[in-house]
């Protein structure tokens, strides 16, 4: 599912002594199908965005169509839009309440008004993409890990279907053995269901991994919007902005200062492996031909 | 400064169940000035060992001594927290006050201490943070970065000899974490304060004088940083990752390269390489 934006706004206290302009003119399409990851220093706006998409805040002024549907619109259905747009919210694990997990992860479906047999079948195929053992479904959501607890909070937007995910950091505060994971499960999700996925995120190492497309959000607009390679080539940019790139990057940036040349879209371990291996290989070849 | 001798902690995971060991036997000396990372997978037990260095919790088994003060000794209650203060990891939890210095000025005023000393301490400790300009302004309205700054300036006007941070840096972005770790990099350098820093971040580790590994409840490594992170797929097996660089190395490394596996920095990384194209 598409989503479309054009000139956003949004004041927060508006006329106080505490006005903000947290988005200014904001204007974005994101394709059906796409992965995009968001990223900005805190403030920068961009959950202040991601909170548009579902309805949960209202546009100072702009319009945001998702789908065919026009969101901003009076008495557009709220309802839909949030069935259609699932949004998982930073450290969702807070938001669990149910007495199991079954019920916990039921409760969207429930109130979507589907049958029992609906409801049994949406929760098992969202535990199934979390990864989650059926065997847990009638154990108390509090007696599990964060990282698992984290997981039934997913499910528990899965479980409707939704046709867009919107994630607001969702790896932070586990290891690195738990982001992987759940960078990989949401991959893989979102290779399955053919979703449209957001997902916001300070690492620029799990954007990287992730996503393929990135934007920039800084000051309230969006001041870079593009594929991983173009984005982190503009290490000082990023820099500037609070943001880091991936070390990957940054010794890269620093060989290429000491003369040597090598490709400044590169941003991963295995392409920066491949093309070390390559100049070498070549450099190797050279040194044969001319003894 | 801190030390823990074969100290167990044991908790009930279920009513049904049997106890379970969150530290089991664990040894480990933590020398006055030393800055000493603790890394390790969710659920290994590092942060409950970080709550026995100030008593917030006590051994089930061995003991936990602070500047040789049993954290047992009732009669040591008060000095164990002025000599060890925490940090932990939501800034928003700690902060209690709606004016920035009062809430610096927390800790002093309820260790009774004089208020000319209080301004005295607060100045400094905001200064020591880089708020001083900011002392007057609301809490809740500052960045992540700069309400962790706060909440360790309330930490240091405590005049405490060791500060135990609790992955201080994991709510924050990256700016936030630079003047983070920097802040902290500046206590241990001129402020000669004993550091203890829990953290999921390798790059953060890589800056420490001691890097200690747990897994399970027990201490697996416990080594200079160097020493600790040239063991790649030992720390991959525990679910923790090594710096991209250092990963990078070892990769060409199996590929028939021979770098060196101690590699932590850009810099260091770049030498190298800049070695074999030249």
């Amino acid at each position: 599912m598409a989503i479309e934006i054009q000139g956003l706004n949004y004041v927060y206290m508006e006329g106080s002594p505490f006005e903000k302009h947290a988005l200014k003119d904001v204007n974005l399409t994101i394709g059906d199908g796409e992965f995009v990851g968001i990223i900005g220093h805190t403030g920068s706006g961009k959950s202040t965005l991601i909170q548009h998409l579902n309805g949960l805040l209202q546009p100072s002024s702009g319009t945001i169509k998702i789908g065919d549907m026009v969101i901003t619109e009076k008495g557009a259905d709220m309802k839909k839009l949030r069935q259609k747009v699932g949004l998982v919210f930073q450290y969702p694990e807070h938001q669990l309440f149910e007495e199991t997990i079954y019920k916990d992860i039921s409760y969207g479906p429930k109130n979507m008004g589907l049958s029992q047999d609906e409801i049994d079948e949406r929760v098992r195929e969202a535990m199934n993409y979390v990864g989650l053992s059926e065997k847990y479904m009638n154990r108390s959501p509090f007696e599990l890990s964060g990282g698992q607890k984290r997981r039934v909070a997913i499910a528990g937007v899965l479980a409707m279907r939704p046709d867009v995910l919107i994630l607001d950091e969702p790896a932070a505060g586990l290891d690195p053995a738990g982001r992987e994971e759940i960078l990989t499960q949401i991959r893989a999700l979102y290779l399955e269901r053919k979703m449209t996925v957001l997902f916001v995120s300070h690492s620029m190492e799990d954007v990287a991994r992730a996503a393929g497309r990135i934007i920039v959000m800084n000051q309230g607009s969006v001041a870079l919007d593009g594929k991983p390679a173009e984005i982190f080539s503009q290490a000082e940019a990023l820099r500037s902005m609070g943001l880091d790139v991936p070390q990957i990057t940054r010794l890269i940036d620093e060989l290429r200062r000491r003369g040597i040349s090598l490709d400044s879209s590169i941003y991963t371990i295995e392409k920066a492996k491949a093309t070390i291996q390559m100049m070498l290989a070549n450099k190797m070849n050279r040194e044969g031909k001319e003894c | 400064m801190i030390k823990a001798e074969h100290l167990r902690y044991a908790y009930n995971a279920a009513e049904t169940e049997e106890l379970k060991f969150a530290l089991d036997d664990v040894d480990l000396t933590v020398s006055e000035g030393e800055f000493v990372a603790v890394l390790g997978h969710n659920g290994c037990g590092k942060s409950t060992l970080a709550k026995h260095f100030n008593g917030l919790l006590l051994p089930s088994g061995g003991k936990v001594y602070v500047s040789g003060m049993d954290t047992k000794d009732d009669a040591y209650y008060w000095d164990i927290r002025k000599t060890v203060g925490m940090v932990f990891q939501n800034p928003d939890n700690q902060l209690v006050a709606t004016v920035v210095e009062e809430d610096v000025a927390f800790a002093p005023e309820n260790l009774g201490v004089p208020s000319d000393e209080i301004r005295k301490r607060v100045d400094e400790a905001l200064k020591t943070v880089d708020m001083y300009e900011m002392r007057r302004h609301a809490p809740h309205l500052l960045s992540g970065g700069q309400k962790q700054r706060v909440a360790i300036a309330g930490v240091i006007a405590m005049e405490p000899k060791c500060i135990v941070f609790d992955e201080p840096t994991a709510m924050l972005d990256p700016k936030g974490r630079r003047e983070v770790i920097d802040t902290i990099l500046k206590l241990k350098n001129e402020k000669h304060m004993t550091v203890v820093l829990i953290t999921h971040y390798m790059e953060e580790a890589v800056k420490a004088d001691r890097v200690v590994v747990m897994d399970k409840g027990k201490i697996v490594i416990d080594d200079v940083p160097k020493k600790v992170f040239s063991q790649v797929r030992l720390l991959k097996s525990l679910g923790l990752d090594v710096p991209q660089v250092t990963e990078l190395c070892y990769l060409l490394n199996k590929a028939g390269l021979s770098l060196p596996n101690d590699i932590l920095t850009v810099q260091e990384c770049a030498d190298e390489l800049e070695k074999l194209f030249k």
